[in-house]
């Protein structure tokens, strides 16, 4: 017999002898048992660890490919979108150039943290906090907008902070205009908390439950076009004016951020002449 | 005579003589341990299976005639016999010192193994204290051990080259 197979058989032997010895004493025969087993049951669980891996990898990937196909079609129809934007824009500036009409510079946005708010007492307002040395007196009359639509106008600043006076409140006055028939009149806050009021529109106007309302650039104080909200309800209010109730756009009550527009305002020395809308 | 008759034989004496001095001398029966002393011998003359298998018979008989978990010696003299045996491969046997010092080795290496499987199942005590003076003891038991054993296979020689003698054609 070869050397080597007698050391398999010295191999078999010994290993014989070992795990017979083991049965003998029953704890350590358990602990030998274990010891052999627990190699066996991790590998049955990474197993089962990678099919698990594996199945929930292809769900994600089918979930994953159904969002990037969603996606891609959400992302088709704004290039679209887009599109047309920029074609109307351009038309827009070709329609305003034999004018000399000249579009105001984009305005730099501040995010500010709001940090108090009162939509339901007899003054509207609300507090942000901005970023430290950004809060000046000579802020005052500056835009606020969230991302849904215009929140106010700040009325007075002071250390790191500003008071915005809502666009609800009674002494709220925003120069407006329905999206759909750039008719313009003045949004007012009422006494109900989270209606708005569309005021001076004429009854010959239609004007419809659903229209967007957004600010008209009038006023001196916010550019043209910031959503404000939509009309809910319009009514007779007499031989020349509709009487228009309007929702705002945005949720008072879900406020956590807004942003200060760093636009100048028309100057209070203009303004002073001019009629006192959006004062 | 084969080699597995001699060990049988030598087993059958060695057995014989660890009984007899359980009964007459308690203290030598647990100091010398014959039954290596055979398997180391028995693996100097034979080859590695010879070894593996002659280890493995010595230490199941020694299994049976002492009250430690059946297999233990076996394991042992098994692991000792197939030591001695491929070393005796790369040695030279035929000097005195040598055997002896393989006959000192695997007494420790046999006493090792026992110990440390009796520690491991936990089921007797063995003292450890006691492996130096039982491996001195075995070895010297080993001396004229050597010298029975070499004169045996003196012996068995001469019988074949006598048996070889008259067998051959004149």
């Amino acid at each position: 017999m070869s050397e080597r197979r007698v050391a398999i058989l010295f191999a078999v032997t010994v290993t014989f002898l070992l795990a017979s010895l083991t049965a003998q004493s029953p704890e350590r025969a358990g602990d030998v048992a274990l010891w052999v087993e627990a190699p066996a049951k991790r590998l049955v669980s990474a197993a089962a660890d990678v099919a698990g891996g594996v199945r929930e990898g292809w769900r994600t990937r089918a979930r994953l490919e159904r969002e990037n196909e969603e996606l891609r079609s959400r992302l088709r129809q704004l290039e679209a979108a887009h599109a047309t934007a920029l074609g109307a824009e351009l038309e827009a500036d070709l329609l305003s150039a034999p004018f000399g009409y000249a579009r105001p510079p984009d305005a730099e946005l501040l995010l500010a943290d709001v940090v108090y708010v009162d939509y339901h007492s007899w003054r509207r307002t609300a507090i942000l906090r901005l970023p430290r040395g950004n809060a000046r007196a000579e802020w005052a009359r500056r835009p606020v907008t969230t991302v849904d639509g215009l929140l106010g106008r700040v009325v007075s600043a002071g250390g790191d902070y500003a008071r915005v006076l809502l666009v609800t409140d009674r002494d709220s006055s925003v120069g407006a205009m329905i999206e759909r028939t750039r008719r313009q009149g003045i949004v007012r806050g009422t006494e109900a908390a989270g209606v708005l009021s569309l005021a001076y529109v004429p009854v010959q106007v239609d004007v419809q439950p659903g229209d967007r309302v957004v600010t008209a650039g009038i006023d001196g104080v916010f550019p043209r076009g910031i959503p404000i909200g939509t009309v809910t309800s319009v009514e007779s209010g007499g031989d020349h004016f509709h009487e228009i109730k309007v929702a705002p756009r945005v949720d008072l009550g879900s406020l956590s951020h807004a942003f200060v527009w760093r636009r100048d305002p028309v100057p209070e020395a203009v303004m002073d002449g001019a009629d006192a809308v959006g004062r | 005579m084969p080699w597995a008759a001699r060990f049988a034989a030598s087993l059958a004496l060695v057995s014989l003589v660890e009984l007899l001095l359980a009964e007459v001398l308690p203290a030598a029966g647990r100091t010398i341990d014959l039954f290596v002393l055979l398997v180391v011998l028995g693996s100097l003359a034979g080859n590695s299976l010879q070894g593996v298998a002659g280890g493995l018979v010595a230490g199941l008989v020694q299994d049976t005639l002492s009250t430690s978990p059946f297999g233990l010696h076996g394991l042992a003299c098994c692991v000792v016999g197939y030591g001695v045996a491929r070393l005796s491969q790369r040695v030279d046997t035929g000097q005195r010192t040598v055997a002896l010092l393989l006959v000192a080795v695997g007494t420790l290496v046999h006493q090792a193994i026992v110990l440390g499987l009796l520690r491991f199942l936990e089921v007797g005590e063995f003292g450890g204290a006691v492996v130096p003076l039982r491996v001195a003891a075995t070895t010297a038991v080993g001396l004229p051990g050597l010298w029975l054993f070499n004169r045996a296979q003196a012996w068995v020689d001469e019988r074949r080259t006598l048996k070889e003698g008259r067998a051959r054609p004149r």
